[in-house]
């Protein structure tokens, strides 16, 4: 359960509970984090306690920001999770938009990690819909995604 | 060891004294339903005699400065021999970070890791004008490309007063040698580290390794500089608890002796110049016991199991530094406080070398005023305390000594596990403990999560967010670390306009051939970097020769994942 499961196996592995399930369909992250960004800490430990909350989780791994949109959209998520800790998640998540925009695509994007105050309010007015910083209890994560997603989901069935 | 009567009266006042706390509990209940150590070790309520009754002082623990070096590696502790302060550091390109360096220097700093080099990240190194680098480079580390880079950092610096650091892969040391005998220093008489870690994960092969060759070239060329590097700390701040940590720096540390054997090294010709870096976290005795226990593990190894013969083999000299979970985001000032009992715990520890993380962290880049209060945290351990005055204050401790032996017996068990699996350098093994490490990390989550686990400011005594905890902090450094990419961008430039082109083709060509034949590249990296060539073109040379998977571009593969999580972060 805590397996090194990347994008591509996914596919295979998951298809046929995806076809049971099609009915009740899973929230889905894609939890992504820069090549240059090695920490994996939070990274995993998100990972494993999304699942444990219901939450599927697609590892896209070390990205570049055109990788991470590439990825978001075959595996059709209805959440980017951008995991930081050394770089600039302004920039970062800006060039993430960019490339979604080019594809013609919108997903809610979530930020987490080490995040300077002053960058919060930056990433907000960029259109994240939230940062989670250092301390971030995993439900509290979780709870946020299950009710932002119905949010959506009602807005969108009226 | 202790004689049987004596023992006896021992266990008759235990029974005793557990009729008191039988009566104590029916009136208090402890406050918790379980007592662990901080990796999970159940402790009992109290330790006497008779829970080390079985150690052989003189075999078991001996002197400091004794086989098997348990009470500290030298005679006289810190005495005659004060542990390095070695802050962690690194601004703005080359230049900028020669001034940050020669300022800690000016309050007190003796030994270097500046967070500099052709890597920016541990990692496989691309010229600053590469993509990858956006949004990356100079945001918290000195990015350099060449050694006109590695001239400017040094600059002015005394290279055999200072203990530096140089980066993980081969072309940094070769650009710090190439650089220090330019300014008149032999290879012979110079001082430092690198960071390279025996593996074999991107590198399967023995022959050609990056991370063997410099370990190799060092000990036939460099008799003052520590090649051979463990790293267990960053691994630690992965997630590991202090027993994992304890048992991986000790089993990486293993299989790459093995390794390097291979290349008909004699054990006594680079065992010596082995290092290891750990973390210290906020579990005070547990890390003391730690670092105890991993003194007597390697002695006994080196001795026993390689037949080591110079006692200074049997030695092994540890850096710490701040577990960086350890520091919050919240009421980030309570940090000071905890790096306080990491020195504690590093001073009580015995190491060697001391670097305490800075209070405002786990917020961004650390500031100059946590660099410096850091710096002073280790100061007034050093000189205020009094931990200094005795080696090694804990030792004959019953709850220590208890300690000391419980990990060593639970690290062992992981070692052999990880032997098992064919040795701790190996793909086979680092993915076995991979898992490890990420299970640790997310029980010990779920305890935060649940309360089980108590961090001030944090899941307790939790304050508004502009609390007066809060107030001090951060200027958080608004430092432009765009401008400075820029301008690095600009010095490469420079230098590939002012340098002698064909010398770097003649370069290119020879590191091309050596590249391929997997001789010890270290020889012809150090000549190829006299010609300016930048890290940036070597790696391109590399990936030729030997192949497209090196790197961090591309297909996530298992072995990326390893290399990133186990060994290569920063």
């Amino acid at each position: 359960m805590y397996g090194i499961k990347f994008a591509s196996e996914r596919n295979l592995s998951t298809l046929k509970a995806e076809e049971k399930t099609v009915m009740e369909k899973k929230i889905r992250i894609l939890l992504t984090r820069h090549p240059m960004d090695g920490h994996e800490a939070g990274y995993n430990i998100l990972a494993t306690g999304l699942r444990e909350h219901g939450i599927e989780v697609i590892l896209g791994g070390a990205q570049m920001p055109e990788e991470a949109a590439e990825t978001a959209i075959q595996e059709d998520v209805d959440f980017i999770g951008f995991r930081n800790m050394a770089g600039d998640p302004v920039y970062l998540v800006e060039t993430l938009m960019q490339k979604l925009r080019e594809r013609g695509v919108e997903i809610p994007i979530v930020v987490g990690g080490i995040i300077r105050p002053r960058e919060v309010e930056k990433l907000k007015n960029l259109g994240v819909i939230a940062t989670f910083g250092p301390g971030t209890s995993i439900p509290s994560i979780a709870n946020f995604l299950k009710s932002y997603h119905e949010k959506r989901q009602s807005a969108a069935v009226r | 060891m202790m004689d049987e009567k004596e023992l006896e009266r021992i266990k008759e006042a235990r029974k005793e004294y557990d009729k008191l706390v039988a009566r104590e509990l029916e009136k208090n209940p402890e406050k918790k339903s379980e007592y662990t150590t901080d990796s999970w070790i159940p402790v009992d309520r109290v330790y006497s005699p008779a829970d080390v009754a079985h150690i052989d002082y003189v075999r078991d623990l001996g002197f400091p400065g004794q086989y098997p070096y348990t009470r500290g590696l030298f005679p006289c502790g810190y005495r005659t021999r004060a542990w390095n302060r070695r802050q962690v550091a690194a601004r703005g390109t080359a230049d900028e970070c020669n001034k940050l360096a020669k300022f800690l220097i000016s309050q007190g700093q003796t030994a270097f890791a500046l967070h500099a080099g052709t890597f920016a990240g541990k990692k496989t190194p691309w010229d600053t004008d590469d993509p990858i680098y956006l949004g990356h480079a100079f945001r918290h580390n000195t990015k350099m490309d060449t050694l006109a880079d590695f001239e400017e950092l040094y600059d002015g610096i005394d290279l055999e007063k200072f203990h530096v650091m140089v980066g993980a892969f081969p072309i940094d040391l070769a650009m710090f040698i190439a650089m220090a005998e330019k300014r008149g220093y032999s290879r012979k008489t110079l001082q430092g580290s690198s960071a390279a870690v025996v593996r074999l994960i991107l590198y399967p092969e023995n022959k050609g390794n990056p991370f063997i060759d410099m370990v190799e070239f060092c000990t036939k060329e460099m008799p003052y500089w520590n090649a051979f590097y463990i790293d267990a700390a960053n691994v630690r701040d992965g997630g590991l608890t202090a027993v994992q940590e304890l048992a991986w720096g000790v089993a990486v540390g293993k299989d790459g002796v093995r390794e390097v054997l291979k290349r008909g090294l004699d054990v006594d010709s680079f065992a010596p110049r082995i290092h290891s870096y750990f973390r210290v976290g906020n579990d005070l005795f547990e890390e003391v016991a730690k670092f105890r226990a991993l003194r007597r593990m390697w002695a006994r190894i080196m001795k026993e199991e390689f037949g080591a013969k110079d006692p200074r083999s049997w030695r092994l000299r540890v850096h710490v530094q701040s577990l960086g979970p350890s520091f919050t985001a919240q009421q980030p000032l309570n940090n000071l406080i905890r790096g306080t009992i990491h020195a504690l715990a590093a001073a009580l520890g015995g190491v060697q070398s001391v670097a305490i993380d800075t209070y405002d962290e786990a917020l961004s880049t650390p500031s100059d005023i946590g660099k410096v209060l850091a710096l002073r945290t280790q100061q007034i351990v050093e000189h205020e305390s009094g931990v200094t005055n005795v080696a090694d204050p804990l030792g004959g401790s019953y709850y220590v000594e208890w300690l000391t032996n419980k990990m060593e017996e639970e690290a062992q068990k992981i070692i052999d596990k990880l032997e098992e699996l064919g040795g701790a350098c190996k793909i086979k093994a680092c993915t076995w403990f991979l898992q490890q490490k990420r299970e640790a990390a997310y029980k010990r989550q779920k305890e935060i999560d649940t309360k089980k686990r108590i961090v001030v400011g944090v899941n307790e005594y939790v304050m508004d967010e502009k609390d007066m905890l809060s107030t001090f902090v951060p200027e958080v450094l608004d430092f432009d670390y765009k401008a400075m990419h820029q301008k690095q961008i600009e010095r490469l430039n420079k230098v590939r306009r002012e340098r002698d082109n064909s010398k770097v083709e003649w370069a290119k060509k020879m590191l091309y051939d050596v590249f391929r034949s997997k001789e010890n590249m270290m020889p012809a990296l150090i000549e190829a970097v006299k010609t300016y060539i930048s890290a940036g073109e070597i790696m391109k040379v590399f990936i030729e020769a030997r192949g497209p998977q090196y790197g961090l571009r591309g297909e996530n593969t298992l072995e990326k994942e390893i290399e990133l999580a186990l060994f290569n972060f920063d």
